[in-house]
Order: structure tokens, then C-alpha cells, then sequence
């Protein structure tokens, strides 16, 4: 074991290191709106003039080639220099990209690898459905053979940046014959196909960052299915976590730095009283078990990313870090909004309430979203200990 | 950058691991002089001293390894101490002390604080060493220890101890550490403390998962109901997070990491809570056999509270984590 850089990572670090201190944008992103989508485009293209996306994608199709250490110190450095995130460009990089290397056709990954890395191409996932949440392999839209094209119809909910993608990855049922897992197909959908209509959906912190989307005969061409027809659940698994593993160690490291963040508020105001927040054995004490769960998380991710490197496989560790982030970043965001006291009443009223206010009620989707925290500990339970399925 | 045990690390693990499980089985039989003999042998005393010093040169990430095994047999036995006494003894220049320490020809029992004469000592009986530490000011002391310095013999509330009340007014001094040195030695007390703590989280995850899989009520397995088997998915992220941040504290010690400080005191602190949590838990998992004195189940849990309350406790940890100390 050992946490130094050997020579090779360290002088890929301090290239990357270099590069960002120079190109990190240093304007605030625009939450929301077309500025948000141009700030995200704007952010990809310059990381793909520079050479540096797309760090462990074939060097053939626009990325740079190099293995997985590279991309996960790359993640890791971006996060450590406030780099933008993914932003629009979260599936596409995170998921829809990762499964065409694996899993397209050559065609499909001329037409779309390049693309995405350019910041031309925004990709949403449309997996979920209104009766098929938690039990996604329950989805039933159904896609029929006509000619050679697939004729969908019905809806998927809860599509991620919906209104703004270009292209979508879909999961269908092409065998209603088959049960569950079998006879779904993975395809991959132009959003500006006839047919297609998208509803955006509030959330609960008053943003619509993702909608319903309605298939009317929408009629797909048989060369957008990913691999072979009744194994789009193969494909669409194929790289969940091997590719997020090597944005783990990035994120976690967000985190980490929102949880100094919570501590220098806590350090630096004063309770009704006038006494400092910190001096408050309480607040202490909650600011140092965030702390120690964040250094243990950190830890549990670089054993997960180490074991993904040594092994080239997402091991059980995996399975691991995402509920264990997911209900940390939670509590940090939970007490950062209690530290405000009622200046966090507002979600505009100062800019520490701007900080931790939205932050704190857009956490709640933390533990829903990408599996809610109960099909984690299920995945957990029986995939990982061994325990038999309820 | 790789936290990924090497072979050599996880060979000694499953050594230690199968020493202990045939000399200090979970069911009671408590402090076998077999396994302290075998350890001893091992070189578990000496493994993280410089070999100038007489030792065998591993690193503090191998000896967490080691203690990590420890914790999961719940080992009676005063490993921990005889560990630091050997250290505080070889750092002292006191090297035919340290030899006997590391040997395992001595045993240390230990106590903390600094302002009396009279000290509540853990595993004093046959011990030939007394290891006292006051974090506060950080110092480090072995006092010549003998059975005519016990006052009283306490019920210990852990099995794994024993537990006397010494008077220390007849005690020679053997040797002394403050300061830079004392706080080195302290650092790495705290993260085998912590090691010994993830091993009790481990322990009681596989117990749980290992009883879940084979106790049946209502016609099936309990573990098939999510009741007990998403608190034993918790008890897993929480061990496995445990072990990690235990390696990452030793291995940021090994190479004198800047932050090696913060990270020794959360991984303190997070197995600390990780080993009472999941002790807690493994206890209701079992039902009524979870609170019987036959099953293994309670010595973990008495083995969290002791060793949480060991070095660096928790308003220690504070200091350090929040920067107020």
C-alpha cells in the first residue's frame, strides 16, 4: 500500500495540475437556462482542445488513451482545482460513452464518441418508468419490429436533463414473451424524432432538472440497438460501475471540501448568544463526526479505485461507496442548513444561505436517485454477503 | 497511489487470523499462554521496530494488519501494550528492556493518567511492565510492576481484560518518553487502537451475515427479510469502511503524510463508532442467544466500549478533527 505517486502518476498530476490552473473557468456556473447548457459546452470543448477528455477513451475515436489511473487522478485533480463537474454532459461521459466503447458497433462509436467529447452532444438516459422505479426490470415500453425499424411506444419518467439532450439511451421491451431481464433491448434515440414529446417535472427545491418524455410510434432504426436485440440489460449494466468508479474519487473529494466548508461556518459565526458556533461542544462535536466519516469514505473509495485498477473489475467496495456518499453528503448538507439557524429561512437571503439552502433540498434526491438507498443495501445484502433474496 | 493490501500484508493477516482461532476461540476459553507464545514467535511485538532496534522493520500498516486480528478474535491478552512498552522502551534507548518487551518474555499492563499514585491497570496480574500514559501531557513511562503493587482486583466489565487498582509508590521507573517522541508513540497507538476496533466491526458483520444465512423463523432464513439483512449491508459499508480508513491512517503515518494527524483521529473516531454501532446491532441481530453469556456476541461489544475508551478518546479526537486542540 502506498499513497505517494509513483513517477508516471505524478508527472500525469502535474501536468494536469498545470492545465487547470491556467483553463478552470473562473466565472460561477449559471444554474439553470441555455447560459448553464453553453457554460457546460464551453467547459467540455476546452478540456478536448487541451487533450484532456475523454483521458482513458481510445485515442482512435478523439480520447486520449491512457488507463484507468490516469482518468481517476484526472477526476480527482479536476475536483481539487473547483473544475466545473460534467454538468449536461454527466451521461454522456459517465455512462452512454462508456457502453459504446464496450458494447457499440463501430459505426456507432464513429458517429457519437468524438462528439461527445467535443461538447457536442448532450445525452439523457431513459431507463425509468412511471411503474418501474426501484423494479426497473419490470419496465414495459415496448418496441415492435417493422421493417428495419423499432416502432416505440410509451413513456420513461424521471430522464435527466431531458429537455436539453440530443440523444437518448433507452431501454425497451422487445420480447414480451421473455421474463424481466431477458427480452429488453438497449437503443440509442435522436430526442428530435418525431413522435417524441417532453414534459419537465418541478422538484421539491423548484428547479426541472428532469421530465417525463412520451413515445408515440416513434420509429428507431434497428442499427441504434446496442449489442444484439433481448440483452439491453447485459448493456446497459456493462459499465455502471466500473466507470463510476472512476468518478468516485472526485466527488468524494467535493465532498470533503463542502465539509471544510461546513466547518469554516461553523468556525466563523456566532450563535444567538454571540458565542462562537465551534465553542459549542455540540456543533463540535457533529463537525468532527462528519470529518471522520468524510476521511472514511475517502478511504473506502481509494481501497474501491485501488481494486479497480489492480483487478480491472468494480469489486464489492463499489456497491459500498455510493450509499455511504450518498447519505453522508446528506447529513453535511442537512447540518450545514442547521448551522444558519433562521437565515436559512430564505434560499436567497445571504450568500451562505444561497450556498446551503438549495444544496440542502436538492440532497434529498441523493439517496433516490441512481438506485434509492434500499435497493443499494439490497444489491449489498445479496450480491455482495450472500443473503438470500427476500 | 494504492490501497490495496500487498500479499505479503494479507498473509500475515490470515496468519494471525488462524493463531488466534485455534488458541482464543470466541466461546470463552480467554488468554491462552499458547497464543501469546506463537505471537510472540510471529514476532507480533516486535514487527514494527526498526531492526537497529532489535525489531523486524515492517511498517505501522503491516502491525495494523496485525491488530486488525486481534480485534476480531477479541483476544484476551495484553498484545497492545506489550506492543507500545516495547517501542517506548527501544525510543528510551533502553534496548535489554525493550528486547524482553518485544520478546514477549514480559508482559505490560497498562493505565492512563498522571496525577495520582493510585491507578486503575488493565491486565496487571503477571505483568512485569506497568505502560503509564498521559495523553495530556504527553508522556509515556514503564514502571517495574510486581503483584505486591496491586491494591485490588476489579471485575472488569470486558472479559477480555483484567482490570486491578496498583499503587505505583514502590514502582521503579524503567524508562521515560515526552514530548515529539511521546506524541509519535501515541499516534500509533491510536491507529492499532483503531485497527483493533475495525476488527470488531468486521467480526460482528460476519457474524450477523454468517447467522442470518442459517437461522430460520417464519419459514424462511431471516436474512431474506430486509429487516435484519439491510442492517447487515450498514454493518458491511460500516466494517469495510473501517478497515480502509484504518489503512489509510497507517499508511499516511508510514510516509509522514502533512495530515496525518487529522486522518490517525478519524479513523479513530469512525471505528470507535463503527465497532460500538455494529456490536449493537449484531447483538439484536441474534435474538435472546445475543444476550446470553455463551455466545460470542457480547464480547465484541464490551471490547468496543473498552478499547473506544483507550487511547485518544473521543474528546481528543474532537480536538484534533475540529482544530480547537
Amino acid at each position: 500500500m502506498r499513497l505517494q505517486l509513483n513517477s508516471r502518476e505524478r508527472e500525469f498530476q502535474e501536468r494536469a495540475a498545470d492545465w487547470l490552473s491556467d483553463n478552470v473557468p473562473t466565472a460561477d456556473r449559471p444554474p439553470s437556462g441555455p447560459a448553464m447548457v453553453d457554460f457546460d459546452r464551453a467547459w467540455q470543448r476546452r478540456q478536448y482542445d487541451g487533450g484532456w477528455a475523454g483521458v482513458s477513451w481510445p485515442s482512435e475515436f478523439g480520447g486520449a488513451g491512457l488507463s484507468l489511473t490516469e482518468q481517476i487522478l484526472w477526476y480527482e485533480q479536476c475536483a481539487r482545482f473547483d473544475a466545473p463537474e460534467p454538468g449536461v454532459f454527466n451521461i454522456a461521459l459517465g455512462h452512454a460513452g462508456p457502453t459504446l466503447i464496450v458494447e457499440g458497433s463501430e459505426a456507432q462509436k464513429h458517429d457519437h464518441l468524438g462528439p461527445i467529447l467535443r461538447g457536442e452532444e448532450i445525452w439523457a438516459q431513459g431507463f425509468s418508468e412511471p411503474g418501474a422505479g426501484s423494479d426497473l426490470a419490470s419496465l414495459r415500453m415496448r418496441a415492435v419490429r417493422d421493417g428495419d425499424d423499432l416502432v416505440v411506444n410509451g413513456s420513461k419518467i424521471w430522464t435527466t436533463k431531458a429537455s436539453v439532450s440530443d440523444w437518448q439511451e433507452l431501454l425497451v421491451r422487445t420480447d414480451p414473451e421473455a421474463a424481466r431481464h431477458h427480452g429488453l433491448s438497449f437503443l440509442i434515440v435522436a430526442l428530435d424524432t418525431p413522435g417524441i414529446e417532453v414534459r419537465p417535472i418541478t422538484t421539491m427545491d423548484g428547479d426541472t432538472p428532469f421530465a417525463e418524455v412520451f413515445y408515440d410510434d416513434v420509429r428507431i432504426p434497428l442499427a441504434n440497438v446496442v449489442g444484439r436485440l433481448g440483452d439491453g440489460w447485459k448493456v446497459a449494466m456493462t459499465t455502471l460501475g466500473l466507470e463510476r468508479g472512476t468518478m468516485t474519487l472526485g466527488m468524494v473529494i467535493r465532498l470533503l471540501k463542502l465539509i471544510d466548508q461546513v466547518r469554516e461556518l461553523a468556525a466563523t459565526r456566532v450563535d444567538r448568544r454571540g458565542r462562537a458556533m465551534l465553542a459549542n461542544d455540540e456543533v463540535a462535536a457533529a463537525i468532527a463526526d462528519i470529518e471522520s466519516e468524510g476521511v472514511a469514505l475517502y478511504a473506502l473509495a481509494l481501497a474501491f479505485v485501488s481494486e479497480v485498477v489492480r483487478t480491472g473489475k468494480a469489486g464489492p467496495k463499489g456497491s459500498m461507496v455510493r450509499p455511504f456518499y450518498a447519505e453522508l453528503s446528506q447529513r453535511v448538507k442537512r447540518l450545514g442548513a442547521d448551522l444558519l439557524d433562521r437565515e436559512g429561512l430564505t434560499v436567497d437571503g445571504s450568500a451562505a444561505a444561497a450556498e446551503f439552502v438549495p444544496s440542502y433540498l436538492y440532497s434529498f434526491a441523493h439517496t433516490i436517485g441512481t438506485g434509492t438507498s434500499e435497493v443499494q443495501r439490497n444489491v449489498i445484502a445479496q450480491r455482495v454477503l450472500g443473503l438470500p433474496r427476500g | 497511489m494504492d490501497l490495496y493490501p500487498s500479499d505479503e500484508q494479507r498473509e500475515l493477516s490470515a496468519a494471525v487470523r488462524d493463531v488466534l482461532a485455534g488458541a482464543a476461540p470466541m466461546d470463552g476459553a480467554t488468554g491462552s499462554d499458547d497464543a501469546w507464545s506463537v505471537a510472540a514467535g510471529q514476532g507480533w511485538f516486535a514487527l514494527g521496530l526498526d531492526e537497529a532496534d532489535g525489531g523486524l522493520g515492517g511498517t505501522l500498516a503491516d502491525e495494523a494488519q496485525v491488530f486488525a486480528q486481534i480485534g476480531a478474535a477479541a483476544a484476551a491478552g495484553p498484545f497492545l501494550a506489550t506492543n507500545l512498552a516495547a517501542r517506548v522502551a527501544a525510543v528510551a534507548g533502553e534496548r535489554a528492556l525493550a528486547d524482553g518487551l518485544a520478546a514477549g518474555a514480559l508482559r505490560a499492563a497498562h493505565a492512563f493518567g498522571s496525577h495520582d499514585d493510585r491507578f486503575t491497570a488493565f491486565d496487571a496480574r503477571g505483568a512485569g511492565v506497568l505502560l503509564l500514559v498521559d495523553e495530556e501531557r504527553s508522556r509515556l513511562r514503564l514502571y517495574g510492576l510486581a503483584d505486591r503493587d496491586i491494591v485490588d482486583d476489579l471485575s472488569p466489565m470486558d472479559p477480555a481484560v483484567t482490570v486491578a487498582r496498583v499503587g505505583l509508590d514502590r514502582a521503579e521507573v524503567l524508562a521515560e518518553i515526552t514530548g515529539a517522541d511521546a506524541d509519535a508513540v501515541l499516534v500509533r497507538a491510536s491507529v492499532l487502537v483503531a485497527a483493533m476496533l475495525s476488527g470488531v466491526a468486521t467480526a460482528a458483520t460476519s457474524m450477523s451475515v454468517e447467522y442470518a444465512k442459517i437461522r430460520e423463523q417464519f419459514g424462511r432464513p431471516i436474512g431474506a427479510f430486509q429487516a435484519i439483512s439491510h442492517r447487515c449491508a450498514e454493518m458491511a459499508i460500516r466494517s469495510n469502511a473501517a478497515s480502509a480508513v484504518v489503512d489509510l491512517a497507517a499508511v499516511s503515518v508510514d510516509e509522514g503524510h502533512p495530515d496525518l494527524r487529522r486522518r490517525v483521529a478519524a479513523a479513530r473516531r469512525f471505528t470507535g463508532s463503527s465497532a460500538l454501532e455494529n456490536a449493537r446491532v449484531n447483538i439484536q441481530n441474534h435474538g435472546a442467544i445475543g444476550f446470553t453469556w455463551e455466545h460470542g456476541a457480547h464480547r465484541l461489544l464490551k471490547r468496543a466500549r473498552f478499547l473506544g475508551l483507550g487511547f485518544q478518546p473521543r474528546d481528543l479526537q474532537t480536538e484534533v478533527l475540529v482544530g480547537t486542540g
